[in-house]
């Protein structure tokens, strides 16, 4: 296995048509301090905490709770009449992608290449409180890779919170479609295969038991497997469980279809999709599938009759997270009151906050940086004047990794 | 630097802990999952359901009143008075009601591709089992369609097991009044005739010289040999007694099945038609004016079917539109298909017979009898229930049972539920409830 | 549009001479006014016209039915298992007896004596039931040729009869599933389309010998069709109605000075029409959805009383059932027998089943043939009973109930004594499409006989 990593590592670096930009650093840990007392703080991993104060340190969040000793050096901003919750983790999306690919297998397309760090659009999303974003190349069939961008900085490099994230797929269900997503994942099986069949067959030169003298016997780099074709390389990450799919569905029967098409192996999944989904909600719950849905009341097909679709999903076991609908910014900006509608609808209060913060964040594999106010995370902060999910509240200010990037006219 | 990783992962995971519990390796997770699917599938083979106290129109067979029917996974297993349901099994009791094989549609448009208008290949790979198409075809009893090159079967909410067979046809073209059209397939036929010959010829020459040489497939249409092989049958349109002869010909000429879409004709020709074996899909309410420029029989008849039959011709029957719709003009498309078996019995086909042209013999029509069309141990259990005679045009289809599993029932939909409502009617597993057999009977304390 | 105003300079080369005639007030115009000249469509001929065409004191038509000398209709007695008289007088009949002489029926009964001199027809397993009618048809032509002329939106000289082809294809295959009698329309392409005629579907050489009334009823499109390309008049509910309560008025006006002074020719555009207003000729109107059937109702019923037919009903038309139910307006229903989208909650909703839920008592059902093919009105009947309503409303939406609305009920519809004998021996309930129709007599006549004729349905 370790080799293995090894010969990956040297595989995956050697395959890239050209350097992923790097990823943005971490917002530092040391710094001014800033202490915001708030009416009320939700931080989503450990439920809300009233008249709290939170430190932030740098760029990231030292301390929230009730009674936080401040220090004098710290500056104080008094917010005792907002609720702070963590910023908005936007689980899937097109934004500043230019659409219009065709239908097809392009898994060695990377979304990060599409992104204009001056395009003003990540100001306008950063102001409506979108402090993660996740962007996925359009395009049917297999679109490419997807990137996750802290939306602030002057170079891609800087944007870049995870330059290839994720595996987009615009699944369709036909014969095409199916096969194109069949074939690509038996093929990297069989890389995989072959890579794992390397990696057993060394030991017998320089077994995992002794790493001492693992780097004088390892093979010369001549017999380093070939390196793997861009549009191979991410399913077999896919399938080593080091990234996962985003995988978007028209409705019930493309889930139904998808799952048929992936049952001959194990990967992770997202799974991008709608209301109209309600109808296989046992069957996700059974297979605990992750959902991204809008944040919308549908309609029982043929009908007028209401559904609340997330939260029956919710209820059987789906995690969900949502995403601003429509995609434009009258979506962002009424995001939090359109998943206010859905709670009130019946969906539960604390799924709906962490399906914007924390569980978009764990389906990223960003959880350990942002979607909750925690110690240790980087401080992306939303302060409004009211319940977010209540339709009068408004957004006052945004707080980015420890600077306050907007703040309403009065 | 690549040793780097490699180094603090060893030293930062104590060695006990790899050897008392590793992970299971990617091999052993499929291994896993191969396992668990095979044990899935034979649950599902060993799955018992079973209809109780209907009357069995079998249509391959005699008619069993109050009979059951046991179905074991996707097939009957059993069919008859005596049959003992086993324990565990979920039971639909039926009485007063009455079981048929599930409604077989020899041809159909737009029902099971709803994704991509169609284009979506396969069946199999494209039906979007909750459209609302798929949705009214079941609940107007149809279990499986022919639709685009495959039989296929109409199954709201899943996806599995949906194709019967494909491709069922190899689709061909052959009209009286298009003579390019006539040489063209008859070439492609002569080639292929003359490839076989060629091609036993040398098989036989193989025997004794092993230096023979095999002959060149180059130009020889493959679906075409498949023809004359019989592998297939083609699938042709025709209406008129003129383009029905021309085909009855071609057969004659090559030696290959057919099944004819239309056939408003097929009464006039219909001995040439039973001695070529050629199956008819035929709308009986087909209004096709005579032709004044004849005086043989012509245009259609609506008594087709009943002549065909006695011809011994294999047919199936279709309504005006092979369609579903919601558009109002009511009795005029798939969701009221045993009409047309009825009104096949208007021009003098007798009920069996009917009631075969819209199961058995459509699925004879398209290849599949041996799955599909009738109630019989070993086949599909495709069936449904009604509350009435299936030809009767009050009655409703009540359950539809596809691969034994219930996938409609009237009540529980929102469609016909209230129409002359049926009341609800629930499954029930033998032996899971603890209700003793016989209620006491009410004043026993007298 | 050049073409088109064209057009009416060619027909209109002078203004009408009597254009600005007050009429009286009429709901839905601002001052109670109209003028002639002040609609686009106005043909109003003028006197010339009307001297040259019609000479005073006319009657509408000149077309009367004509008996054509034939051999004399033998006196026939059917003998079958069950006869359905639709009569409010008797019952349903089993083993029962049709008498029939000289055209007419003569006696309907159980076990009645047959006189030596009758014919006997002898279907002890049929059903004896009166000829279907249908209020809503396009056979005139066979197919649907000669159905709609539109140059004017509303023509009220227009006659279905002028197109009418005898004994055409269709009406054979209608007579040979029990359809006796048909009120063949134009078609909704104008608002007002012109005069249907009332037909029997007899082996004529001639219209004449088919007509049971000329004109049999005026057809109005109230909405979905009649609706003009964009920017002419009508080209929305408002201009058409506009246009229609126009076109009233002056028929309105016209007979007030016909009242003054009788001498007055009546132009020919309006000879039809007047007619309706007398209440001598019913109107049927196409209209359907919540919207126009409201509109119809106000329009027909309640603003200008005429004889209303409400025809269609479908597209929701159902929502406002109630009210015609309390105006006890005859509706006659079809093509369509479901409403899919009535409710939006994915169920299908009987349209003959929701008038009748609603209170409607004047139910006929149609076929809006070809639309429906002719001879599958027994068909709407079956898919009316399909769908929830009770099965005897939906013969009688066939037989009485047609014949009550458009007003031959003394003639056609049931087999009372003294009416036509226009009956159907079928081997089987009317509605079931397994049995043939076996015979088929209009006025004692034998049409079609299955096994003289060959089985044509």
């Amino acid at each position: 296995m370790i080799p293995l990593l090894l010969a990956l590592a040297a595989a995956l670096q050697d395959s890239r048509p050209a350097p992923a930009p790097a990823s943005a650093p971490r917002p530092r840990e040391e710094g001014p301090l800033l202490a915001i007392r708030v009416k009320r703080a939700e931080t989503v991993s450990q439920g809300p905490i009233e008249e709290a104060t939170i430190l932030v340190k740098g760029g990231r969040i030292a301390t929230v709770g009730p009674n936080v000793p401040v220090s004098r050096r710290a500056k104080v901003v008094e917010a005792r009449e907002l609720v702070a919750v963590p910023g908005w983790v936007i689980p899937f999306s097109h934004a500043g992608v230019s659409p219009g690919r065709a239908r097809g297998m392009n898994a060695h397309l990377r979304a990060v290449d599409e992104i204009d760090p001056f395009d003003p659009l990540w100001k306008k999303l950063l102001e409506r409180g979108a402090t993660t974003i996740a962007v996925a190349p359009f395009g049917g069939g297999i679109s490419g890779r997807g990137a996750i961008l802290r939306p602030r900085g002057s170079k891609v490099s800087e944007l870049a919170l995870v330059p290839d994230a994720f595996l987009a797929v615009d699944f369709e269900a036909s014969t095409q479609g199916k096969q194109q997503l069949r074939q690509a994942l038996q093929n990297a099986e069989h890389e995989l295969e072959k890579l794992e069949k390397t990696a057993e067959t060394r030991p017998a030169t320089a077994p995992a038991t002794q790493p001492a003298t693992q780097p004088a016997t390892r093979p010369a780099p001549a017999t380093q497997p070939a390196p793997l074709d861009p549009k191979v390389e991410p399913f077999v990450r896919l399938l080593e469980r080091k990234t996962r799919a985003f995988v978007a569905l028209s409705g019930p029967g493309e889930y139904l279809h998808f799952r048929d098409a992936a049952k001959d192996v194990e990967f992770d999944a997202v799974l991008v999709g709608n209301s109209p989904l309600y109808q296989v909600a046992d069957r996700m719950g059974d297979s605990k599938e992750s959902v991204v849905l809008p944040p919308d009341i549908g309609f029982v097909p043929q009908t007028r009759n209401r559904v609340n679709a997330a939260a029956i999903l919710s209820r059987a076991g789906v995690k969900i997270a949502f995403v601003p609908a429509p995609a434009n910014l009258e979506g962002y900006e009424s995001y939090p009151f359109r998943v206010g509608e859905v709670v009130k609808a019946g969906l539960d209060r604390n799924v709906a906050l962490r399906a914007m913060t924390l569980t978009p964040a764990e389906f990223l594999g960003v959880a350990d940086r942002v979607g909750s106010i925690e110690e240790g995370k980087d401080a992306n902060l939303l302060f409004f004047d009211g319940d977010p999910f209540d339709a009068r509240a408004r957004l006052r200010k945004v707080l980015f990794e420890g600077a306050f990037v907007y703040e309403a006219t009065p | 630097m690549r040793a780097l990783p490699f180094l603090l992962s060893f030293f930062l995971l104590p060695a006990p802990f790899q050897e008392s519990k590793p992970a299971p390796t990617r091999k052993e997770r499929k291994e896993q999952r191969k396992k668990d699917e095979e044990e899935r599938r034979k649950k599902e083979d060993e799955r018992l359901f079973a209809i109780v106290g209907g009357d069995v129109y079998t249509v391959g067979g005699a008619t069993i009143r109050g009979g059951t029917v046991l179905c074991r996974g996707r097939k009957v297993w059993k069919v008859g008075l005596d049959v003992e349901v086993p324990k565990g099994a979920k039971v639909l009791e039926a009485k007063g009601m009455r079981v048929y094989p599930g409604l077989v549609a020899a041809n159909s448009f737009g029902i099971l591709g709803a994704f991509i208008g169609g284009a979506g290949g396969s069946p199999a790979d494209s039906v979007d089992p909750f459209s609302l198409s798929v949705q009214l075809a079941s609940a107007s009893g149809i279990t499986a369609v022919y639709a685009g090159t495959a039989v296929a079967k109409v199954i709201p909410g899943d996806v599995e097991g949906v194709l019967v067979k494909e491709p069922a046809f190899v689709s061909l073209a052959y009209s009286s009044s298009n003579p390019v059209q006539r040489l063209d397939v008859r070439e492609r036929f002569e080639k292929a005739r003359d490839y076989l010959r060629k091609r036993g010829e040398w098989e036989e020459a193989k025997k004794t010289d092993p230096q023979a040489k095999e002959p060149s497939k180059q130009g020889v249409d493959d679906n075409h040999l498949r023809l004359l092989r019989r592998e297939i049958p083609a699938r042709l349109q025709a209406g008129s007694a003129d383009d029905l002869l021309a085909i009855a010909e071609l057969i004659g000429d090559f030696g290959f099945d057919a099944v004819v879409d239309g056939a408003h004709e097929a009464w006039t020709v219909a001995s040439e038609l039973s001695r070529r074996g050629v199956r008819c899909v035929l709308n009986p309410r087909a209004k096709v004016r005579p032709d004044r420029n004849t005086n043989r029989p012509s245009g259609s008849s609506i008594e087709n079917a009943a002549i065909l039959r006695k011809a011994g011709v294999t047919f199936a029957v279709l309504p005006p539109q092979a369609a579903v719709s919601t558009g109002g003009l009511a009795g005029r498309d798939l969701m009221t298909l045993p009409l047309d078996a009825a009104f096949a019995m208007r021009g003098g086909l007798d009920e069996q017979a009917a009631l075969e042209a819209v199961t058995l013999g459509a699925a004879r029509v398209l290849g599949v009898a041996d799955r599909l069309g009738s109630i019989e141990p070993g086949k599909d259990a495709d069936l449904i229930v009604t509350s009435g005679d299936l030809l009767d045009y009050r009655t409703f289809v009540e359950f539809t049972i596809v691969n034994g599993k219930v996938v409609y029932d009237r009540q529980k939909s929102t469609f016909f539920s209230h129409i002359r409502p049926r009341g609800p009617l629930e499954l029930v597993e033998v032996g899971a409830e603890t209700q003793p057999a016989t209620a006491p009977a009410e004043g026993n304390g007298r | 549009m050049i073409a088109f105003s064209l057009l009416f300079a060619l027909q209109d080369p002078e203004p009408p001479p009597c254009s600005g005639v007050p009429v009286p007030a009429v709901e839905g115009t601002a001052d109670g006014t109209m003028r002639a000249s002040d609609d686009p469509f106005a043909h109003d001929d003028g006197e010339e016209w009307c001297a040259r065409f019609q000479a005073p004191g006319a009657g509408p038509s000149p077309v009367r039915a004509r008996r054509v000398p034939r051999e004399p209709t033998p006196r026939l007695a059917i003998r079958a298992r069950k006869v359905l008289p639709v009569s409010e007088r008797i019952g349903p009949v089993d083993q029962g007896v049709v008498l029939i002489r000289d055209g007419k029926i003569e006696a309907v009964g159980k076990g009645l004596s047959i006189p030596p001199d009758y014919k006997i027809l002898d279907y002890p397993s049929a059903f004896v039931f009166p000829g279907f009618v249908d209020l809503h048809s396009h056979i005139q032509a066979g197919g649907f040729g000669d159905t709609n002329d539109m140059v004017h939106p509303d023509n009220p000289e227009f006659r279905v009869l002028d197109a009418v082809v005898p004994w055409n294809e269709d009406m054979q295959y209608a007579v040979s599933a029990g359809v006796t009698t048909v009120l063949t329309i134009p078609g909704s392409g104008t608002n007002l389309s012109g005069f249907g005629v009332l037909l029997k579907l007899k082996d004529a050489e001639s219209v004449e010998d088919m007509v049971l009334r000329q004109p049999g009823a005026m057809k109005v499109a109230q909405a979905w069709n009649p609706e003009r390309g964009s920017g002419d008049l009508g080209a929305s509910r408002m201009g058409m109605s506009w246009m229609l309560r126009r076109l009233f008025a002056r028929a309105l006006a016209r007979i007030a000075e016909g009242e003054k002074d009788p001498s007055k020719p009546v132009p020919p555009d309006l000879a039809m029409l007047l007619e309706v207003f007398r209440r001598k000729t019913p109107v049927l109107i196409h209209t359907a959805g919540d919207r126009d059937v409201m509109a119809t109702a106000r329009m027909f019923r309640d603003e200008f009383d005429v004889d209303a037919i409400v025809s269609h009903g479908c597209f929701n038309g159902m929502a406002v059932a109630p009210e015609l139910a309390r105006r006890d307006l005859p509706t006659n229903l079809g093509p369509r027998m479901y409403d899919w989208t009535f409710q939006a909650d994915a169920r299908f909703y009987g349209i003959v089943e929701g008038f009748a839920r609603a209170g409607c008592r004047k139910i006929s059902i149609n076929t809006d043939a070809g639309v429906v093919p002719q001879e599958d009105l027994f068909l709407q009947g079956a898919m009316a009973a399909r769908f929830g309503a009770d099965e005897e409303l939906c013969l009688r939406g066939c037989t009485i109930e047609p014949a009550r609305s458009i007003g031959v009920a003394e003639r056609i519809g049931s087999l009372d004594p003294g009416k036509d004998a226009d009956l159907v021996i079928k081997a089987g309930p009317p509605f079931d499409a397994r049995t043939p129709v076996e015979v088929v007599l209009i006025d004692g006549e034998i049409v079609y006989d299955r096994r003289r004729d060959g089985q044509r349905y």
